[in-house]
């Protein structure tokens, strides 16, 4: 059934939230079965945010988001549940004609730069001026170049006039997300998606990458979901933060309480697991086993096989937990999370997670 | 600090609990080669095609057993008799019975398409490895070379060699087989060129193999699943090759002639008209032989495709 | 630009040169020496035959080393003379030139045909991957390409001329019938739809195949997400990136196209090279047959050099 989430009248601010999704499930026709590939996840975004949604491959975190514009090949996803409220609107319940208004224009998504993801043959210049005269007809194609070339001068990319004619194999991958980003914000969307943005780049290009969303959205207030596999990123950039295993939201808070006292077994692991400079030398912990497969998913629990939290307890096994209330905006899905929250703080180094946010992520 | 403190969660040293063994991945291996056999025949279409083959080979191989006269018995009594019970297929111009030609005619017409393919492939593996592998002017020439040679349309060619050369089994099969061997170094050529970039061939030449014993012991296994495909391809077309010229009446001049020679006389709007148990009964087997491997072809591009996992 | 399409003449003139230099040995290989295929036999008699002889072997070169007759003979074919007719005692370039005309024709019609019906059969075909008409499409182009083109003529006639009557068994124009559209077509249908077949298994497998490629690039994603409209998806997006490969297959067909030509000419008994080709192999008119041969190879090589240019107008990564 529903799990509880924060609800408008919770959030600090009383803002109502910009997109409010309710018990969301999507699965995948295989050769097998079905794979449920997102089970019932809830959460808000509230305007003006930066929501990191964090979990590894196969946790869900990109097909949730892609259902949001139904942006997944229907077969074989098939979106079996939920509401994805939408300033209101019910973004589930359109028709696709209504649905496309949506897209690229209150709702923008970008993906992962691997170098397809812009038509080669057609220069860059022109795919941004598409995104903005497929929602405006009337936009003359003088007033459109105009505008693309101002956004890519926002964000960032050098000599805009000339790159604006060129193709996209010509621009680096840094500068191929930049146009991708322009592309996106050329209908001043109040939602910008963006999955794995930084995934296919240098880690000195990813960083400009990132300070580019947080000026986006302080400058355009544009809110954002991050999606994520580095929860590094996450610490960077993020207010608030969801972590998905297995389909599931396990966690949810702001950014400082998840770093400083994370109460799911899975997200201490994962913290536990990033390489620091302050550790001592040694083997770097892994969370052992693998991630469960979908086809069907696990009874109960589906991290308790590699919970040493749950120690083979029988509730784990059985019952599902819901996200449950720890308090100052933190929601957890654990049944035993209160064990962790009355004991000190994980890390090898048995240092407040604090410490490494204030020296700063080598990232 | 409680009593007893909770389990730390983070791991390392002690306590480390992963999945149950039975939740564990089974250990077998299933080595490439059965992986492409299973899925091949998840292909049912594949399949069939293949049983179809076979039986068409057994036909073939087994024809003075099969065909209820001998394919040559000139009897004109029996003159252009239509389809009855004691010659299910009728009879020629002959009198010669139609089905037992059209057996025999399994035997040449499969025996050139199998050689000149089989040469054909020889060829093309031969001069792609080496293309493919060495580079530099031996690619350019073997390049130019096939993009020479493809540009004449083989059908023609092919009758003026023979025209030249004179009309044998091995002349048709070596010149089906010099016009076709273009076709299969271009993929063995390109399959060459990108196995040749993987890392596997980088530590091999780290170990100190030689060019020839890297081209032979592990290009060469990476090559035969797409020169299989291609073997397909060349048989296909070579059943066909050879048909037209039987039927242009410059084919084999072996007196079963093949199913392509067998139709010859369709060339006359007469015999045409009134006799098609002539034409039909071979034109028919040559498009499901043709049929057959190339649906054979699919089904082994699809289960040799080295992308897919399952 | 510029320099591609230098760049890939370059390329063009040392297989042309390959093209020209088999033909070469042909000319020796087949029986009738090389004199005898290059003579024109009004010269023969009469008082300055000898003087003709003494001339046209010294342009040929026949006292001189192979590479300089290579060269001169060359020199003869770029000046147009193919050589003489066994059969006919005229130029070859005539009997061509007579003749040209229909295959052009034939070949045209059953490639626009070819093209009209393949590119949006696969197109559908792949955008509505395992529906029925993906299914039948695909079987169809699969026995399309395994039929023997013979055969399929063969059947036509019967079915369709003999035994129906809605079109004649041959020829290109009803004799003794004024020239007229209607005429005309009636005789192109037959052999054209049958040697369309030859090209629409291929390509309607070929489109079908690009397509589905381009329909799952990471791009077409990105259009939706924008909010473009699935037909201009289609026809802007996936299409135009589709079509770039198909360029270079249709290059690649015209040797078989050439070929079917030749057995459809022959078995619809239509005026054109293929059928002129068939008939001087059964006169062993050598001459004809080889300029024949090194024509449609010439061509060959134009169209792949054609196709390439407009592949790289279509797509700038080739441009390089």
């Amino acid at each position: 059934m529903g799990a509880s989430v924060p609800t408008p009248a919770d959030a600090a601010g009383g803002a109502a939230p910009l997109l409010s999704v309710r018990n969301l499930s999507v699965e995948f026709q295989v050769e097998g079965g079905q794979v449920q590939a997102v089970r019932d996840i809830s959460f808000d975004l509230r305007p003006g945010e930066i929501l990191g949604l964090v979990g590894e491959s196969g946790s869900g975190k990109s097909v949730s988001m892609s259902s949001l514009l139904r942006l997944n090949p229907s077969p074989p996803a098939r979106i079996t549940g939920g509401s994805v409220l939408f300033q209101g609107t019910d973004l589930l319940a359109l028709s696709e004609r209504q649905l496309r208004r949506f897209r690229g224009r209150e709702i923008a998504m970008v993906f992962q730069d691997p170098a397809m993801s812009l038509n080669p043959v057609q220069t860059v210049g022109s795919q941004i001026t598409e995104a903005m005269q497929v929602h405006d007809r009337g936009l003359s194609r003088r007033d459109a170049r105009a505008r693309a070339i101002e956004l890519l001068d926002l964000v960032g990319v050098p000599a805009p006039t000339v790159r604006y004619s060129q193709y996209p194999h010509e621009f680096s991958g840094g500068m191929r997300q930049r146009a991708m980003i322009a592309m996106a914000l050329s209908n001043r969307p109040k939602l910008l998606i963006a999955d794995e943005p930084t995934t296919a780049l240098d880690v000195t290009v990813q960083a400009q990458i990132l300070d580019l969303l947080q000026d986006i959205q302080r400058e355009e207030q544009v809110s954002i979901i991050l999606i994520t596999h580095d929860i590094g990123i996450i610490a960077e950039v993020a207010d608030r933060v969801l972590v998905m295993y297995a389909g599931k939201v396990v966690e949810t808070a702001g950014v400082g309480p998840l770093f400083e006292t994370p109460l799911h077994p899975y997200t201490r692991g994962l913290l536990a697991s990033l390489p620091r400079l302050d550790a001592p030398g040694g083997d770097l912990p892994s969370i052992p086993g693998q991630p469960p497969s979908l086809n069907p998913p696990p009874s109960g629990c589906a991290f308790h096989p590699r919970c040493s939290l749950s120690a083979g307890r029988e509730r784990c096994r059985t019952e599902l937990p819901d996200l449950a209330d720890a308090g100052g905006q933190h929601h957890v899905a654990c049944h035993f999370f209160a064990e962790l929250r009355d004991s000190a703080p994980p890390g090898a180094a048995g240092e407040p997670a604090a410490t490494d946010m204030d020296r700063g992520y080598a990232r | 600090m409680s009593a007893s403190p909770p389990p730390d969660v983070v791991i390392a040293d002690t306590g480390v609990t992963g999945p149950p063994a039975s939740e564990r991945r089974p250990s077998w291996h299933e080595s490439p080669l059965r992986i492409s056999i299973r899925r091949f025949c998840r292909h049912r279409l594949a399949l069939a095609s293949l049983i179809t083959l076979v039986l068409l080979a057994v036909m073939a191989i087994f024809a003075p057993l099969l065909a209820p006269d001998p394919p040559n018995a000139v009897n004109i009594s029996l003159y252009q008799q239509a389809p009855s019970a004691a010659h299910w297929l009728g009879t020629d111009q002959a009198g010669r019975d139609v089905l037992s030609r059209l057996i025999f005619g399994a035997r040449v017409s499969l025996t050139v398409a199998v050689t000149s393919a089989i040469s054909a492939g020889l060829i093309g593996l031969i001069l792609g490895l080496l293309g493919g592998f060495l580079g530099g002017w031996v690619d350019s020439v073997v390049m130019r070379l096939t993009e020479i040679i493809l540009s004449f349309p083989a059908l023609v060619v092919i009758i003026l060699i023979v025209a030249i050369i004179g009309p044998s089994v091995t002349a048709i099969v070596v010149v089906i087989a010099l016009t076709q061997w273009p076709t299969a170094c271009r993929i063995v050529r390109q399959a060459t060129r990108s196995l040749k970039e993987m890392d596997f061939i980088t530590a091999a030449r780290a170990t100190g193999c030689s060019n020839l014993r890297i081209m032979t012991r592990h290009i060469l296994s990476g090559v035969m699943p797409p020169l299989t495909v291609v073997l397909t391809l060349l048989s296909a077309e070579a059943i066909l090759l050879e048909a037209a010229l039987s039927f242009l009446g410059l084919g084999v001049n072996v007196p079963e002639s093949s199913w392509g020679g067998m139709m010859q006389a369709a060339q006359s709007l007469t015999t045409l008209s009134t006799l098609p148990w002539l034409w039909l009964p071979p034109g028919i087997i040559i498009a499901v032989a043709v049929l057959a491997i190339n649906f054979v072809g699919d089904g082994l591009r699809d289960a040799l495709d080295t992308r897919q996992q399952t | 630009m510029v320099a591609f399409i230098a760049r890939r003449l370059a390329i063009a003139v040392p297989v042309l040169l390959g093209i020209l230099l088999i033909a070469f040995f042909f000319v020796h290989l087949l029986p009738g020496s090389p004199i005898q295929m290059m003579i024109n036999p009004n010269q023969l008699s009469g008082p300055d035959s000898t003087k003709y002889l003494a001339s046209l072997k010294s342009e040929l070169g026949l006292d001189k080393p192979l590479p300089v007759q290579w060269f001169d003979w060359m020199v003869q074919v770029f000046r147009g003379n193919l050589g003489y007719s066994y059969q006919e005692n005229v130029p070859v370039t005539t009997l061509i030139s007579q003749r040209v005309g229909a295959t052009v024709t034939l070949s045209l019609t059953a490639l626009l045909l070819a093209l009209v019906i393949a590119v949006p059969v696969g197109v559908v075909a792949a955008f509505k991957q395992r529906s029925w008409f993906d299914y039948v499409s695909v079987g169809l182009s699969m026995v399309a390409i395994s039929i023997p083109v013979f055969f399929l003529g063969l059947m036509a006639i019967y079915f369709f001329s003999l035994h129906l009557g809605w079109f004649p068994p041959g020829g290109r124009n009803t004799l003794g019938v004024e020239d007229s559209l209607s005429d005309t077509i009636s005789h192109l249908a037959l052999p054209g739809c049958v040697l369309a077949s030859v090209l629409i298994g291929p390509y309607v497998r070929y489109v079908r195949q690009s397509m589905l490629e381009v329909l799952h690039m990471d791009y077409i994603r990105t259009a939706i997400a924008k909010g473009v409209p699935r037909m201009r998806i289609v026809f802007k997006h996936a299409l135009r990136n589709a079509l770039i490969p198909l360029t270079t297959v249709l290059a690649i067909q015209i040797p078989a196209l050439l070929a079917g030509t030749l057995v459809i000419e022959t078995v619809f008994a239509w005026p054109g090279l293929g059928q002129m080709v068939y008939q001087a192999i059964n006169d062993r008119d050598y001459p004809v047959i080889l300029a024949v041969v090194m024509l449609s190879a010439a061509l060959v090589v134009v169209f792949n050099l054609i196709a390439d240019i407009v592949a790289a107008v279509l797509d700038p990564r080739i441009r390089i």
